[in-house]
């Protein structure tokens, strides 16, 4: 089974992540082709970790702004520019949970409210997609990350690797543990 | 919704096609690409801005401070003498007349200056005009400005007893923070007969030439510096390293008038000794009565007044007192500077506290425990492990400081905790 190879083909290879480097650094308006290249990557991660449009729009948002305000101390020896940027959104992302915690304790001395999150409009989903999602529900968060971000952000084990500053080795050990586990839970295994 | 397993077994192809199919889809509207890509272009705009208006305030900073980096670096370099050796009397003569002025008395003087670079054969000119007076209950004030050959604003400094202010000219032109280095804040200070006067009292005899002309007495001071000090005198002029080779002072006076005909400052190229690399010098000296002295001189308003947020205090820190310089924002912050031994200078901007989530940008932000709270920090672009940027947020105030220069190690997580805490405090106080 190979992880390796992005699932959406929407990420940068390293030659052309390198050429969009070098635009940025000679002229930081070509940014807007970063913005391109990884937006959709970026969104899909989001929606699958907040589970709202609205709000993975929002980490977009605020994740390019990030980037770009740091662009000067991106370094390509240090790592992928997909890492770097998805570990940004990480870090927004726990920002965001953390925000969403305290307001929803918050809300919860008003009225009752539900502390689970909804996907806003999902849209007609087929049974084996609902079960798909059920199952990934039971994975531990940190499998369920790796998963939304090889086959919803579309990231190559070395990116994800970066993304979540672990090793590759531990990449390919939870990506197999997560598709295991699906299987079974599937009722494949 | 219930989960209802597969009635079959599932393999690794069907697998993948369901992962991609369901997490694989969903993307942003063209209208929310278009909102985030405009939101972008304002930010680059905004970051170019600010990066001219830096590198503005760089070469500025450098046409001010060069020069007085000569006399700053003649005080260090010459200040062990001070207990060591006599003063010759020609230079106690001189440095009487340098003196501030006596109460009730004043004087103007204007300081011209001009560097040459050799890499880039330019040559810079800038003009210092300076206020002075001691007022009859003895407060000593003085007012100094800096201007480009243009006329341009570089700096502005005000002295009033122990207080000063300086605001540099960018800031006073545009009514919005930019970073100051450490030269431009010390060096309009600097540019005083005070100063100057320093230097002579500290000289080595030695190195001191006396010779007269007519009624003229003239004092000729030389400086070596040492192999580090000339290594700072070339990065600071933008020199090849160890280009400086001496500092010349030149002090022309009338003892029996008290009166200070010329002073000169040079910085002489080892490889271009007839070709001063800096020289700086009085062209005015006037003496007047205090009352002669424009008080406008000693006023200096911020640009854009904030009737909620007063300035940050004074700091110390273990190692050394820091001073600070302050400057009101448009957006209601107040923005202030604080220099420490050495070239540290350490920027604060202190905004009122939005409850947003703090959100210091880059990988490799870590947390700092202290008694004021979590101070988020991060070490920069830098190799090094000491806090470059930090942010924090008591809760009234939010604290957003960026080291601008420091020695290799001079700033520590230790003083990052103390700032907070003497900000905190500072806050509280306000609270009360």
């Amino acid at each position: 089974m190979d992880h390796d190879a992005p699932a959406c083909g929407e990420i940068a290879t390293t030659e052309e992540e390198a050429a969009l480097v070098r635009a940025i650094n000679l002229d930081r308006r070509n940014f807007g082709a970063l913005y391109e290249r990884y937006a959709t990557s970026l969104y899909r991660y989001a929606l699958h970790q907040t589970g709202s449009p609205q709000e993975a729009e929002d980490l977009v948002s605020s994740t390019m702004l990030a980037a770009l305000e740091a662009w000067n101390r991106f370094d390509p020896s240090r790592g992928s520019l997909a890492g770097w940027l998805f570990g940004i959104a990480r870090h927004k992302l726990a920002q965001h949970r953390r925000l969403r915690r305290r307001l929803e304790r918050l809300l919860r001395h008003v009225v009752r409210v539900s502390g689970q999150a909804s996907v806003d409009n999902p849209g007609p989903e087929t049974e084996d997609i609902l079960a798909l999602r059920e199952a990934l529900h039971h994975l531990a968060p940190n499998d369920q990350e790796v998963i939304v971000l090889r086959y919803g952000a579309g990231l190559s084990t070395r990116e994800i690797a970066d993304a979540l500053a672990i090793s590759e080795a531990a990449v390919r050990v939870r990506l197999t543990r997560a598709r295991h586990r699906l299987k079974r839970e599937l009722g494949g295994e | 919704m219930s989960f209802r397993p597969s009635p079959s077994p599932i393999d690794d192809a069907t697998l993948t096609s369901l992962l991609d199919r369901a997490l694989g889809t969903g993307d942003l509207t063209p209208s929310q690409r278009r909102r985030h890509l405009a939101l972008l272009a304002q930010h680059i705009e905004r970051l170019e801005q600010q990066e001219a208006s830096y590198q503005n305030v760089g070469e500025r900073q450098r046409l001010v401070a060069g020069a007085l980096l000569v006399l700053t670096a003649a005080v260090a370099l010459s200040l062990w003498w001070l207990l060591a050796s006599p003063t010759h009397p020609e230079v106690e003569a001189a440095a009487d007349i340098l003196a501030p002025p006596a109460p009730g008395s004043g004087r103007h003087l204007l300081i011209t200056g001009e560097s040459t670079q050799p890499v880039v054969g330019q040559t810079r000119r800038w003009t210092v005009e300076i206020w002075e007076r001691t007022l009859a209950d003895g407060l000593h004030q003085l007012a100094a400005s800096a201007t480009d050959s243009s006329g341009r604003s570089l700096a502005q400094y005000v002295q009033s007893g122990d207080a000063w202010t300086l605001h540099d000219g960018l800031e006073v032109d545009h009514g919005r923070g930019t970073p100051l280095g450490l030269p431009p804040t010390l060096a309009t200070a600097l540019a005083t007969p005070g100063s100057l006067r320093e230097v002579l009292l500290a000289s080595d005899p030695d190195n001191v030439q006396i010779r007269q002309s007519g009624n003229q007495h003239i004092l000729t001071i030389t400086i070596s510096p040492s192999a580090t000090d000339r290594a700072t005198l070339a990065r600071e002029l933008e020199l090849e390293a160890e280009a400086v080779k001496a500092l010349i002072l030149t002090v022309r006076f009338v003892p029996s008038e008290q009166r200070l005909v010329s002073w000169e400052a040079a910085a002489l190229d080892v490889h271009q000794n007839q070709h001063p690399l800096f020289a700086y010098r009085f062209v005015v000296w006037d003496v007047m009565a205090a009352d002669a002295v424009p008080d406008a001189s000693f006023t200096l308003a911020p640009a854009t007044p904030s009737p909620t947020l007063d300035l940050p205090p004074v700091l110390s820190l273990p190692s050394g007192t820091f001073t600070r310089s302050s400057q009101h924002q448009e957006n209601g912050a107040v923005r202030a500077i604080y220099v420490g031994p050495g070239t540290r200078v350490v920027q604060i901007t202190v905004l009122p506290s939005s409850n947003q989530p703090l959100d210091l940008p880059g990988p490799d932000v870590q947390v700092l425990r202290t008694t004021a709270g979590d101070v988020q920090w991060s070490s920069g672009d830098t190799a090094e492990s000491w806090p470059r940027l930090a942010l924090w947020d008591d809760g009234r105030y939010r604290y957003d400081l960026s080291v601008l220069t420091a020695p290799p190690n001079g700033w520590t997580l230790a003083d990052l905790s103390t700032i907070a805490e003497a900000l905190a405090a500072w806050s509280g106080a306000i609270g009360q």
